[in-house]
C-alpha cells in the first residue's frame, strides 16, 4: 500500500487515508437519515394537509422533531472532510481546479440555503403560515438536502470517471470544460440515484423500527400502526429502486474502473460469461495471491450473472485482475493496454509537464511550448500510471471490495424481503395479505391466532425486536456501500491520473496520527452524546395535541 | 411597523421560534459546541491550508514541483 | 484421512476439551467469591450447593482433557506433567481437597470444621484456574524442558529420560515469566466473572442476585483488562514457528501471522469476545436479567478454542522450550501413531453422545433452581 521509494513519511498516506475514512464515515451515519426522513414526513404532513385530522399532525410533528435531533447532529460534519482537503491532500485538491470548487459554491448557494430557510419554516411556522406553505416548506427541505447530496455526488463521480475538463500545465489544474459534462455525467446521475434510494431505505427502516418499538411497549399504537404503512412502502420502493439503480451503477464501474469491478468480485482471471460470485473464500485479512490462482478458493456463482450486470449481455467480456495489468482484447475488437504500457505513456506525461514548464520558464518559443503540450495532452488520460512503480500498487484491497459488496447486496435482498412482507402484514390487499399470513404461520413464524387477522399489533415480539435489530444492519450496508466505492478506487484519488501517493501532503505522520486520533475521541464523545438525545426524544414519544412550536 | 407586513411576519416566525425553543435549545447548544470546536480549534490549530503556508505565493509552481519529483 | 489431518483433529478436540474446561472453571470461580457473595451462613451455603451440583463435571472434564492430550500427544504428557510437576500436582492437590471440602464441610464430626474446608474451596477457587491459566501461558511463552529422544537407546546417557526440566524448580519456574501472571489472573478473574453469572442463574435468590451484579465489576473489569493486555501482547511477540523439515525457528509476529492466516479462527475469537462482553454487559445493566451465564460461556468457549488453536496450528509449536530451540514440541513431532490416531477417531464419534447425556444429566439436576428452602429441607452440602 505504500511507495516506500517517495521521500515522503512512509505513514503519512496510511494514516491521511485512515483519518479521511474515519471522518466520511462518521459523516455518513447523519446524512441518509436525513435524506430518509424527509420522504417520511413529507408524506406523513401530505396526510395531514388532506385529512386535517390532529392525529397526522401529531404524527408528522414527530417524525419532524426526529428529523431535526439528527439534522442538527449532523451539521458541519462534512466541513471536516473540505478541511482535510486542503491540509491532507493539498496536491490533489489544487489538482482537482475548478471541480469541487463550482459544484460546492452551487451547493452551499442554492441547496444550503434553501433546506434552512424552510426547515426554519417547518419548525417555527406550524400557526404562522398556511397549510399548503408550511406543506412545501417541508417537502422543499427535503429537496434542499437531496439537492446537497447532488453536488457532492457529482465531485465524487467526477473523481471515479473524471469527465468535461481539460488540464491547463500553466496553473496546474483541471478547469471545467463543460459544466453539464460535469454535473450531468451518466456515472454521476447514477450514483446520485443509488445513493438517494439507500437513503430512503435508512428512513423507512428507522422509522418501522422506531414504530415496531413502540408497538412492543404498548404506545403511540395508532401512530405506529400508520408510521410502519408509510415506512414499509417507502422502504419497499426504495430497496427496489436501490437494487435497480446499483445494477446501473456496476455496469458504470464496469466500463470505467475496471480493477473496482475485478476487486469487488475477487475475479482474478476473467473472460466471458462469467459468474456473479455469491460466497468464497476470501481471506478478509491479507490480499490474496491473485496472480498465482485461478480463481477465489470455494466460489459459489451464479452462472452468466457478471456478464450481465457488467455488460446486459450474459456472454459480455468482464476483465479480471490479471487481465487489466497484463492487457486484453474484447471478442469485439478493443484493445486495452497493458499496465506497463500506461506507465510509459504516463511517465511521457510527466517529463512532457516537466519539459513544459522548464520551457515556459525559460522562455522558449510558441512552437516547443506546443509540442510539449500536445504531448502532455496525449498522454494525460495515463497521467497517474507514471508515478506506479510496483503493478500490485494497482490492485485495491481485494478483502475489503468484496465482503463489502457482498454484506451490501446481501442486506439490500434480505430488506427487498423485509420490506415486502412488512407491507403484507400491514396493509389489507385483497388475497395476497391472507395468502402471506397463512404462509407464515404454517412456517411457524406467526402465530395460528393471527393468521386471519390484519393487526400488526398483535404479532410476537420478535417481530418487533427484528425491525430494531435492522437499523444498525442498514448503516452496515450503507456504510459497506462507499467502502466498496472508495476502496475499489484505491490506489487513485482521481481514476488513472493521480495516485495517493502524488495527492497527498508532505506532512510527517506524527501530526496525521495526532489529528485521527483527535477525532476518533471528540467523535465518538459526540456521537453517543447525540444518540443518547435522539433515543431520549423517541422514548417520550410525540407530544399530543400541542399547538406552539415544541423544537 | 405594520404587524401583516410580510417583513414583521418573518422576523416574528424566528423571533416567536427561538424564544419558544425547548428541545431547541439543547440542540443549538450541541450545533454551537461543535461550530466552536471545528472552526476555532480544529481549523486553526491542526488543519492550516498547507499549499499557502508552503507555496511562498506560487501555488502551481509548488505543486508543479512536487508531482514532478514524486514520480522519480 | 491423512496422518496430517488427524493430527490438526486431535489438536481441535484437545483445544475443545480445554475451552470446555475453562468454562467450567465457573465453579471454581463461584467457590472463591462464596464468602463474600452468601454473606450469611446459608448465603453461602447455597453457593456451595450450587456449584456443588457441578463440580464433578470440571473435574471429569480436566481429567478427560489430560487424557485426550496423553493419549494423542504423549510426548506432551511426559515432558510436561513429568517435567513441570510442582505446577500440576499443586493443582491436582488443590482439585482433592475441593472434592473433599464439599462432601465434609457440615457434616456432624467435622474435626477441622466448616471453616476449614470452606478455605480448601476458595484455594482450589483461586490457586486452580491461576496455576491452569499459567500452564496455558507456557503454550505461548514456553519452558525450561530439554527432549532428547535418543535418551532411551543411549547408553551413556544420564537418565533413560526422554525429557526433563532444565532447571529443579520443576514447572514453577514459569510463574516467574510475568506474561504467564499475567494470563494466570485473567483466568482467575474470568472464571470468578463466570462463577458469579452461574449462580446469579442457578441461584433463585433475591439478595445473592442483586449483590452478584455488583460483584461483577469487580471480577470483570480486571479480566478484560488482563485478558486485553495479554492479546496485545501475544499479536506483538515473537513466535515459534516450525518449517516442513521439523526445523524450529523464531518467527516475529508469529501469532498475528496465524490470526491473518487461519482468518476463521480470528472470526471466531470476535463472536466469543462478542457473546463474554455481551453477557457482562447485560447483567451488570439490566435488573431483571440472570441468563448471562450463557452468552459468557459459549462466548469463553469459542475464544478459548480459537486462541488455542492458534497456539499449534498453521506450523506453530505449541509447547515451545525457552532452553534449548529444538526440544519445542510441534503437532508432528509428539504425537501418537497414526494407527492410535485413527482408531481414537473412530472412538471419538462417541462423543457426542457423551455430551449428549451430560446435557440430559446437567438439565435433570438444575430442574428446579436452588434456593433457601431446599437448603433446609433436602439433601444439601
Amino acid at each position: 500500500m505504500t511507495n516506500l521509494l517517495l521521500n515522503i513519511d512512509a505513514g503519512t498516506i496510511d494514516w491521511s487515508r485512515a483519518q479521511f475514512a474515519l471522518t466520511a464515515i462518521y459523516h455518513w451515519l447523519f446524512v441518509p437519515l436525513t435524506l430518509g426522513l424527509a420522504v417520511i414526513m413529507g408524506i406523513a404532513e401530505t396526510c395531514y394537509y388532506r385529512t386535517k385530522k390532529q392525529f397526522w399532525k401529531d404524527t408528522a410533528k414527530f417524525w419532524q422533531k426526529l428529523f431535526g435531533v439528527n439534522f442538527a447532529m449532523g451539521v458541519a460534519t462534512g466541513i471536516i472532510l473540505e478541511f482535510e482537503f486542503g491540509t491532507n491532500w493539498s496536491n490533489y485538491s489544487w489538482f482537482v481546479g475548478d471541480i469541487f470548487g463550482a459544484p460546492l459554491a452551487v451547493e452551499g448557494i442554492v441547496a444550503f440555503f434553501m433546506e434552512s430557510t424552510f426547515v426554519a419554516v417547518m419548525f417555527f411556522g406550524w400557526n404562522k403560515v398556511s397549510r399548503g406553505f408550511h406543506l412545501a416548506s417541508t417537502w422543499l427541505t427535503g429537496l434542499g438536502a437531496t439537492i446537497s447530496a447532488w453536488w457532492i455526488l457529482v465531485a465524487n463521480a467526477w473523481m471515479q470517471c473524471p469527465v468535461g475538463c481539460e488540464f491547463n500545465p500553466d496553473t496546474m489544474r483541471n478547469e471545467m470544460v463543460s459544466f453539464a459534462e460535469v454535473a450531468l455525467s451518466p456515472f454521476a446521475v447514477s450514483k446520485f440515484c443509488h445513493t438517494v434510494t439507500s437513503a430512503w431505505i435508512i428512513g423507512g427502516i428507522f422509522v418501522v423500527a422506531v414504530s415496531s418499538w413502540y408497538l412492543l411497549k404498548k404506545r403511540e399504537t395508532k401512530m405506529a400502526v400508520e408510521s410502519i404503512k408509510i415506512g414499509a412502502l417507502v422502504g419497499l420502493v426504495a430497496s427496489v429502486l436501490a437494487a435497480a439503480t446499483g445494477h446501473k451503477a456496476a455496469q458504470d464501474v464496469g466500463e470505467a474502473q475496471p480493477m473496482k469491478l475485478a476487486a469487488m468480485e475477487a475475479l482474478y482471471n476473467g473472460g466471458t460469461d462469467q459468474g456473479l460470485t455469491a460466497v468464497a473464500w476470501v481471506n478478509p485479512f491479507c490480499q490474496p495471491d491473485y496472480e498465482n490462482l485461478d480463481e477465489a478458493p470455494l466460489r459459489m456463482a451464479m452462472p452468466y450473472a457478471l456478464s450481465f450486470m457488467a455488460t446486459n449481455d450474459i456472454h459480455g467480456y468482464v476483465p479480471g485482475v490479471n487481465d487489466i495489468l497484463n492487457g486484453y482484447t474484447t471478442p469485439d475488437g478493443r484493445v486495452e493496454p497493458s499496465v506497463d504500457e500506461k506507465i510509459e505513456r504516463g511517465k511521457k506525461a510527466i517529463e512532457a509537464l516537466a519539459a513544459y514548464r522548464q520551457a515556459k520558464a525559460e522562455g522558449a518559443d510558441e512552437a516547443t511550448l506546443n509540442a510539449q503540450r500536445s504531448t502532455l495532452n496525449e498522454n494525460m488520460p495515463y497521467f497517474g500510471y507514471g508515478y506506479v512503480k510496483d503493478k500490485s500498487e494497482l490492485v485495491p484491497f481485494i478483502p475489503v471490495n468484496f465482503w463489502c459488496f457482498r454484506i451490501m447486496v446481501g442486506l439490500g435482498c434480505v430488506f427487498i424481503l423485509f420490506f415486502g412482507v412488512i407491507c403484507l402484514l400491514a396493509f389489507k390487499i385483497p388475497l395476497i395479505s391472507v395468502i402471506t399470513r397463512r404462509l407464515l404461520a404454517a412456517i411457524g413464524l406467526l402465530p395460528e391466532t393471527e393468521a386471519d387477522g390484519y393487526d400488526i399489533t398483535r404479532l410476537p415480539a420478535w417481530h418487533y425486536w427484528l425491525a430494531i435489530a435492522l437499523v444498525p444492519l442498514a448503516y452496515i450496508a450503507s456504510e459497506s456501500g462507499w467502502l466498496v466505492a472508495e476502496f475499489g478506487r484505491q490506489p487513485w484519488t482521481i481514476q488513472d491520473m493521480l495516485p495517493t501517493w502524488a495527492a497527498v501532503s508532505d506532512l510527517h505522520s506524527s501530526s496525521v496520527i495526532i489529528t485521527f486520533l483527535l477525532f476518533l475521541v471528540l467523535f465518538t464523545t459526540m456521537l453517543a452524546v447525540e444518540i443518547s438525545i435522539l433515543l431520549k426524544q423517541i422514548q417520550k414519544g410525540p407530544d399530543v395535541g400541542a399547538t406552539l412550536n415544541e423544537k | 411597523m405594520q404587524k401583516d407586513s410580510f417583513a414583521y411576519r418573518v422576523f416574528d416566525l424566528y423571533y416567536d421560534g427561538f424564544k419558544n425553543m425547548r428541545l431547541g435549545r439543547v440542540l443549538w447548544t450541541v450545533i454551537l459546541i461543535k461550530l466552536f470546536i471545528i472552526f476555532a480549534v480544529l481549523k486553526l490549530f491542526f488543519f492550516p491550508n498547507f499549499l499557502k503556508q508552503h507555496a511562498a505565493g506560487d501555488e502551481a509552481g509548488y505543486v508543479a514541483t512536487e508531482l514532478v519529483e514524486r514520480a522519480q | 484421512m491423512t496422518y496430517e489431518f488427524l493430527q490438526h483433529y486431535w489438536c481441535f478436540v484437545v483445544a475443545l476439551l480445554g475451552a470446555l474446561l475453562v468454562f467450567l472453571l465457573f465453579v471454581q470461580g463461584a467457590n472463591s467469591v462464596a464468602r463474600t457473595l452468601g454473606q450469611t451462613e446459608e448465603g453461602r451455603r447455597l453457593v456451595y450447593n450450587s456449584t456443588g451440583r457441578k463440580w464433578e463435571f470440571t473435574f471429569t472434564t480436566l481429567v478427560t482433557f489430560g487424557g485426550a492430550f496423553f493419549a494423542s500427544y504423549p510426548l506432551f504428557y511426559s515432558t510436561s506433567f513429568g517435567g513441570a510437576y510442582w505446577l500440576w500436582m499443586i493443582i491436582l492437590f488443590t482439585f482433592v481437597l475441593q472434592a473433599v471440602s464439599y462432601e465434609f464441610q457440615n457434616k456432624i464430626g467435622n474435626l477441622l470444621g466448616p471453616r476449614t474446608f470452606q478455605f480448601f474451596l476458595t484455594l482450589n477457587g483461586i490457586v486452580g484456574p491461576l496455576l491452569l491459566g499459567g500452564a496455558v501461558a507456557t503454550f505461548f511463552e514456553g519452558s525450561n524442558f530439554i527432549v532428547e529422544k535418543n535418551n532411551l537407546i543411549d547408553a551413556t546417557a544420564m537418565t533413560p529420560v526422554i525429557s526433563h526440566w532444565a532447571n529443579a524448580s520443576h514447572g514453577l519456574d514459569a510463574l516467574l515469566n510475568p506474561w504467564v501472571l499475567v494470563f494466570g489472573f485473567a483466568v482467575v478473574f474470568l472464571a470468578r466473572t463466570l462463577g458469579i453469572l452461574y449462580v446469579m442463574n442457578n441461584v433463585n435468590d433475591e439478595d445473592i442476585r442483586s449483590r452478584g451484579s455488583v460483584r461483577l465489576v469487580g471480577a470483570a473489569v480486571p479480566f478484560v483488562i488482563l485478558f486485553v493486555a495479554y492479546l496485545v501482547h501475544l499479536l506483538l511477540k515473537d513466535g515459534y514457528a516450525y518449517n516442513d523439515d521439523g526445523f524450529i525457528y523464531m518467527e516475529p509476529y508469529k501469532y498475528l501471522h496465524n490470526f491473518i492466516d487461519m482468518w476463521y479462527l480470528t472470526i471466531v475469537l470476535l463472536i466469543g469476545v462478542a457473546l463474554v462482553l455481551f453477557g457482562i454487559g447485560k447483567t451488570i445493566v439490566s435488573k431483571e436479567y440472570v441468563g448471562g451465564i450463557w452468552p459468557a460461556g459459549i462466548g469463553t468457549v469459542l475464544t478459548v478454542l480459537a486462541l488455542l488453536l492458534c497456539s499449534a496450528w498453521n506450523h506453530t509449536a505449541y509447547y515451545p522450550s525457552t532452553a534449548q530451540l529444538q526440544s519445542s514440541l510441534t503437532m508432528v513431532n509428539s504425537c501418537s501413531s497414526e494407527f492410535t490416531l485413527r482408531t481414537m477417531f473412530y472412538v471419538s464419534l462417541l462423543v457426542p453422545f457423551v455430551l449428549a447425556y451430560i446435557v440430559y444429566a446437567w438439565r435433570a439436576i438444575d430442574s428446579k433452581k436452588i434456593d433457601r428452602e431446599e437448603i433446609r429441607t433436602d439433601h444439601a452440602y
